[in-house]
């Protein structure tokens, strides 16, 4: 009724209330884009300390107890000596798992890439509720604070691997790392559990009722609905782990028996009763697989998104890529048992476990055909983005594949806790992720900071990534299937490894410090583009998506005086008959002709109310 | 006595929100392409929902962990004096919603009436526990026992939590915070404590149910 009058106003109130002093504006900052920042780059350095905790254990397994002087100077209490002591390899495992999987993927897929681009992509002006996004922020910020002290303490850090498996994890006298370390730890993830809820209510009511008109469901970018998704998957998982460290805390503390028996240590007997560590188990994995698919979800929107840029085709199948998106979220929730085939369930309800994992394949091989299907016959434009967007379906395919023997109980009974697994999860959860992650940050880069990335050093951080990661993790599926168990500080004194595995070893390590040096030149090539890059310009991609239509970097309250109107969806590109060979989606059907041919009639006759601003950059 | 609240303002009068207030001049739920809910209250079910599973978690933890082991101690008869305080608690935010959608200005009273149940609940918990312990019974004793603390102390901090949401609403009728955002304050305050509420009965329930 009064609406139109409304935004208008509303409007011109946005140039009025940019929130002005340096504190309000960075740093307690409400404004969606700004928390993205502190999201992203907090979460990368976390990914830095991470990456180099990985350098010294493969320095370990590579060159066992070699002498290593500088790491006296890094962890003065594990490695007095100047080698690695196997408390201090335990407590690197473990912190660089939970950091990776916690504090630098799900940090920056949600926090960093759900805040920048789901007001953006939707055409809102900011989140539902900005002031719980400042407290997301702050709270995952305290996290960190709180993971990375536990390091500091005297006792070291956790040390029961990042799945924290209790008795391990619960008995003070376990190892060093369960002392107050583990506390730390159990004190971080919940902090950590309360900033994801947080972010994630804001992420879902946003892009579900805040879009800008004409941005029906059916328009979002994949990006949203992937971003979206893993924020439900987050709302309805981590509470179980949420549970599941209250009570261990009590197992730790109080002297409660949730997780833990009556058991035997080093002779002395400790007075518990009739825990379950099997009840750990299923809480942990019932957060634990939905956790990764938090992960691939956004990582998979961005790969669209990029994929159908970088090839200038519509993407192939957009409704069973979002069915595909929904089917793969709602399986996640019923296959945690595959990793617990090995607990001594019973073979009848493994077998259900092995049936609905086996099914989530069927979703995904879905996704894949349909990116091969985008970029089938494609006009390719190799950028940096791209060439990343196209080393997601590779890692995701390798890693899918080995998720396929995994998923069969027969063939993870012998292939648990070996390296298999190991190479599995990093090909498929870690390198995808990461690979749609420096997608994402080399395709928006332009929009956050107004500046280009270099795109040769882009390249050459690719390829030496994108080598040096098969380096590292197809070795390791020989040194699985050669029995090598995970966790291991130390394998020269068995008698079913080979001596050839140390070969292995060495390739490994060596692959891994290349991609380490490869970082540190997306770090330089990331530092300098936005202190002295080329400037951006509005649309480096020449993308459809409402966010190129936003000025660079995009003001407060991103749209000025007139909210952008969607007339298309995103991913008009090569429309048979338009002028260029990419139809933002601000332009209405009457100029540009839609490659959305069902969906048009709908587009015309919307909601009925009209609300007065056409679009303002097109018109 | 009824009197009315202010008129709310229309929508072109309205200065505009310090940030943080959700619905600001951003929020376009007006639009077509939006739920038929304003934001604040999805995001409050979505939220119920998260909290839901934590429920859910804690109670099936309990279930396999007793692995059908009967409840082996009566539940205090306060127990039930809580569950009588809750359902009242319910009642009383119904009222005062329904009196704050009217603009009757009997709804403070009413939010009161809400708080005080709230306290008296808490008071009645802490009873509950000290006849628990005055039998023997703590934290350690034995599985049930365990996860009775557990539930109840995680659902007493919820209960913290709705305590902190009726002052919250008492801050806006104080501050004369305008109309909409008081009928806001209040609507999302009696969703959840209906939710801390029927948590409550479930944690009844549950405990009734391992005794059988
Ligand atoms: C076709 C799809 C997939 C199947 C059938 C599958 C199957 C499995 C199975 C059975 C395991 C347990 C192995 C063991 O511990 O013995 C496993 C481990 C794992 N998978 Fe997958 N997976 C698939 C895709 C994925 C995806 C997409 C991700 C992540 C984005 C992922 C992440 C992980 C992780 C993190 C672990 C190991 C966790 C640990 O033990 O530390 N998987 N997978
Ligand atoms: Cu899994």
């Amino acid at each position: 009724m009064d609406q139109p009058i409304a935004h208008a106003e509303a409007a011109v109130d946005a140039h009025h209330h940019e929130p002005q002093s340096f504190w309000t504006k960075y740093v307690f900052s409400q404004d969606h884009k700004v928390i993205a920042m502190q999201y992203m780059i907090t979460a990368l350095v976390m990914g830095f300390i991470g990456m180099v905790m990985s350098w010294i254990f493969r320095i370990q397994l590579a060159w066992p107890d070699h002498n290593l002087p500088f790491l006296r100077l890094l962890m003065p209490t594990n490695m007095e000596s100047g080698t690695l002591q196997t408390p201090g390899y335990y407590m690197l495992v473990t912190m660089h798992g939970t950091i990776m999987v916690f504090f630098l993927l799900t940090a920056i897929l949600t926090g960093g890439f759900g805040n920048f681009l789901i007001p953006l992509q939707v055409g809102a002006r900011d989140m539902a509720f900005p002031y719980l996004n400042m407290l997301s922020y702050w709270f995952y910020f305290l996290s960190c604070v709180v993971i990375t002290a536990s390091l500091f303490v005297t006792t070291g850090a956790a040390s029961a691997g990042w799945t924290s498996y209790p008795p391990l994890s619960a008995l003070e006298k376990a190892t060093p790392g369960s002392g107050l370390g583990q506390d730390l730890w159990l004190i971080a993830i919940a902090l950590f559990i309360v900033a994801s809820t947080m972010g994630s209510l804001n992420y879902v009511t946003t892009a579900l009722n805040m879009r800008a008109k004409g941005m029906t469901l059916m328009r979002m970018p994949l990006t949203v609905w992937g971003i979206i998704t893993a924020a439900m998957l987050g709302l309805f998982a981590f509470p179980a782990l949420f549970a599941g460290a209250v009570l261990l805390l009590l197992d730790r503390h109080l002297g409660t028996s949730f997780f833990l028996p009556h058991l035997v240590v080093g002779g002395e007997h400790i007075v518990r009763n009739g825990g379950s560590p099997l009840l750990w188990q299923h809480l942990f994995w019932f957060l634990g697989h939905p956790e990764v698919y938090i992960l691939i979800l956004p990582a998979m929107g961005i790969t669209s998104e990029v994929l159908s840029n970088g090839a200038r085709k519509p993407i192939f199948g957009y409704k069973v890529m979002v069915g595909s998106i929904i089917a793969i979220a709602f399986l996640s929730f019923i296959v945690w048992g595959h990793h617990m085939f090995v607990s001594g369930m019973n073979p009848w309800l493994g077998f259900a476990f092995v049936i609905t994992t086996l099914i989530i394949a069927v979703p995904s091989a879905i996704k894949t055909f349909n990116w091969l299907g985008t970029l089938w016959k494609g006009k390719i434009r190799f950028t940096t983005p791209m060439l990343f967007a196209i080393g997601f379906i590779s890692t995701f395919v390798t890693g899918g594949l080995t998720g396929l023997f995994l998923g069969n109980s027969a063939l993870d009974i012998p292939l648990h806790d070996t390296y298999f697994v190991v190479a599995h999860f990093h090909v498929v959860m870690g390198l995808s992720s990461v690979f749609g992650i420096f997608a994402g940050i080399y395709y928006w880069f332009p929009k956050m900071t107004g500046k280009m990335m270099n795109e040769r050093w882009g390249k050459v951080h690719f390829w030496l990534t994108f080598i040096g990661s098969y380096g590292v993790f197809w070795t390791m599926h020989y040194l699985g299937f050669m029995g090598m168990p995970r966790r291991y500080y130390s394998y020269d004194s068995y008698q079913f490894l080979p001596p050839s595995m140390h070969t292995l070893q060495m390739v490994i390590t060596i692959s891994a410090l290349i991609v380490g040096a490869a970082q540190l030149i997306f770090t330089l090539n990331f530092l300098l583009a936005w202190l002295r890059g080329k400037k951006a310009p509005n649309n480096p991609w020449q993308a459809t998506t409402l966010e190129w239509q936003a000025a660079t970097p995009p003001p407060h309250g991103n749209w000025g005086p007139v909210l952008p109107e969607v007339h298309r969806w995103p991913y008009d590109y090569s429309v048979p008959g338009a002028s260029a060979d990419f139809v933002p989606q601000t332009v209405p059907v009457e100029i540009e002709p839609s490659g959305e041919h069902h969906r048009v009639a709908a587009a015309v006759n919307g909601h009925g109310q009209t609300n007065g601003h056409g679009n303002g950059h097109h018109a | 006595m009824v009197t009315t609240l202010d008129k709310p303002r229309r929508r072109t009068q309205l200065p505009p929100l310090p940030p943080g207030g959700g619905n600001g001049w951003w929020d376009s739920s007006d639009d077509p392409q939006s739920l038929a809910v304003p934001s604040w209250q999805f995001g409050t079910w979505l939220g119920l929902g998260t909290l839901t599973v934590l429920f859910a978690a804690l109670s099936s933890a309990y279930v396999v962990r007793i692995g059908g082991e009967r409840l082996a101690f009566a539940l205090p008869t306060t127990v039930w004096v809580s569950t009588v305080l809750l359902i009242a608690n319910s009642i009383a935010l119904i009222v005062a919603r329904r009196a704050v959608e009217r603009k009757d200005r009997r709804f403070v009273g009413w939010l009161w009436a809400s708080f005080g149940v709230g306290l008296a609940f808490l008071f009645s918990q802490l009873v509950t526990w000290s006849v628990l312990a005055g039998q023997g019974l703590f934290v350690t004793t034995n599985p049930h026992s365990s996860f009775f603390y557990v539930l109840t102390v995680v659902h007493g901090a919820h209960v913290l939590g709705g305590l902190g949401a009726l002052l919250r609403c008492w801050y806006h009728v104080r501050r004369r915070s305008g109309y909409q955002r008081l009928r806001r304050a209040v609507g999302m305050t009696a969703t959840y404590w209906h939710f801390v509420d029927a948590v409550w009965l479930w944690i009844v329930l549950l405990f009734v149910w391992t005794s059988l």
